[in-house]
């Protein structure tokens, strides 16, 4: 889903670049009250282990494979604005460390991984955790994981299509070949996601309590009264 | 999991960060150059390609990398190995543009059913594509290899991004390696014990994944402790960042500007 440099135009480069300012400015003032000392080693090696597990391959057909995104992860365990700049960071040592997504292209980068597919998510599960008070709470997580990546792919795929004539193909042909292509992906992202959120919460659910997603179930504030 | 492949990608990841950091340290034109001079520069070279409509003035435009990796003694080998996939998979996605471009036939074949006709607009639409594309992969590139990760977190200083973010930055690059080696450890202890050399996806596997991670994430978090244990004794304050500001401005970086600037603003005039 990393958009490289020369796929945009620069309009579009313009308006991505315009709306992830926004975002990064909000996060940041959102983030920088609560991270004290302690939590920015925490962050930060978190945001290294989602970084390495992107690395990570999962096979889909035909020999072919897929990496996780991890913004939904992040956007759950974290909550939406620590996970929106940890996903920035992600994003931008990948363009600048190993040339994934280009440099013009890292508003649009950050606004499809870094915002979409982490608020999608956390949104999706805080607000079915509020209705359902925690009950199923691994669907919503996996709704919300694969509903994140596929408007993240679908926000790639207009971002492109709006980029003719300097890409090459239009609204019709870019946002149904992201959208088909990241439904798998999507599929993937979920059940891992799932999982991954389900042994935190069996095995040491007291990591979540930094979570503003999460921090409102039983079993984490068990736990955090637990630690304290 | 294939285990071979997520192995490879890790190492090459690891890999590909040691040699960046040899690569920068080398005396070269482009190491030499102010890193928010490159940054601007590079941004302004990838900007400047979206403007030209001729396939001639690109195709002129992708000398400048070749000569900037040559004077930066950066091997034109690595230049070109690191700027092919992504201009390939720009030439697979633009294939079907030859043949539905309209304008006057380069190409016929029949195949009985089919009759493909590639165009000659629709050969220079392909063109324009896939060199643009190559030319902003190797400028990006090139930043990439001349700049080297503390030349990067003095640029974002220089920048004023704020120091708890710079920090975040640091720490993530430091454990990125850390991390690498947690995740190769933990893939190779589950295929020791893993009985079924299937390779194909299903829930099962996919669970596995997940469990894997939960697993490298408490780790993560137990280690994050320690480490801040570490950093505190040793006197870290979150907003000391490294305050050793990137050199001023001289004579060469001027230069360098206003050579590209007058290189690429012709390209785009004319």
């Amino acid at each position: 889903m990393h958009i490289p440099d020369g796929f945009l135009s620069p309009q579009i480069i313009i308006i991505t670049f315009a709306i992830t300012i926004i975002f990064w400015i909000i996060a940041f003032k959102r983030v920088k009250g609560r991270l004290d000392e302690r939590q920015v080693p925490l962050m930060g090696l978190l945001t290294a282990l989602f970084f390495a597990a992107q690395m990570m391959n999962y096979p889909i057909v035909g020999g072919t494979t897929a990496h996780l995104l991890g913004g939904a992860a992040l956007g759950i365990i974290l909550g939406p604005f620590a996970g929106c700049i940890s996903m920035t960071i992600i994003l931008v040592l990948q363009a600048f460390l190993f040339g994934d997504g280009g440099l013009t292209a890292l508003g649009a980068n950050v606004l499809n991984m870094g915002i979409i597919g982490v608020f999608v998510p956390a949104f999706i599960v805080l607000a079915f955790n509020k209705i359902t008070k925690g009950k199923g709470l691994l669907v919503w997580v996996f709704i919300g994981a694969f509903a994140g990546d596929v408007l993240a792919a679908i926000a790639a795929g207009a971002e492109l299509g709006f980029s003719q004539p300097v890409f090459q193909y239009g609204l019709n042909v870019a946002v149904p070949a992201m959208a088909i292509n990241h439904s798998v992906i999507g599929v993937i992202e979920g059940v891992v996601t799932a999982v991954l959120v389900g042994v935190l919460l069996k095995l040491r659910p007291d990591v979540l309590s930094k979570s503003s997603v999460l921090k409102s179930l039983p079993a984490v504030k068990a736990a955090q009264e637990n630690t304290e | 999991m294939p285990l071979k492949t997520s192995l490879r990608d890790l190492v090459e990841g690891a890999e590909s960060l040691v040699y960046v950091e040899d690569l920068s340290n080398k005396k070269g034109l482009l190491q030499s150059i102010n890193p928010l001079v490159k940054l601007a520069i590079t941004l302004f070279m990838i900007s400047a390609s979206l403007f030209v409509p001729s396939l001639s003035y690109l195709a002129l435009m992708c000398v400048i990398p070749i000569v900037l990796s040559l004077a930066s003694k950066i091997p034109l080998r690595a230049l070109l190995t690191r700027t092919a996939l992504i201009p390939f998979f720009a030439a697979v996605i633009s294939l079907p543009i030859l043949f539905i471009t309209s304008g006057a036939p380069a190409l016929n074949a029949n195949f009985g059913l089919f009759n493909l006709t590639v165009t000659i607009e629709g050969i220079q639409r392909f063109l324009i594509f896939t060199v643009r594309v190559w030319f902003c992969v190797a400028s990006l590139t090139l930043l990439i290899l001349s700049m080297g990760f503390t030349a990067f977190l003095k640029m974002l200083a220089s920048i004023r991004v704020p120091s708890i973010v710079i920090q975040l930055f640091s720490l993530t690059y430091r454990y990125l390696f850390v991390s690498i080696h947690e995740i190769q450890k933990v893939l190779i202890a589950k295929e020791a014990r893993t009985y079924i050399n299937r390779h194909t996806i299903n829930l099962e596997s996919l669970r596995h994944s997940g469990a894997l991670l939960a697993t490298i994430f408490i780790r993560t978090y137990e280690r994050s402790e320690r480490v801040y244990m570490a950093m505190k004794s040793r006197g870290f304050d979150v907003n000391n960042t490294n305050k050793s500001s990137i050199p001023p401005l001289r004579k060469k970086d001027l230069l360098f500007v206003a050579s590209t600037t007058v290189i690429f603003g012709l390209l785009v005039v004319l």
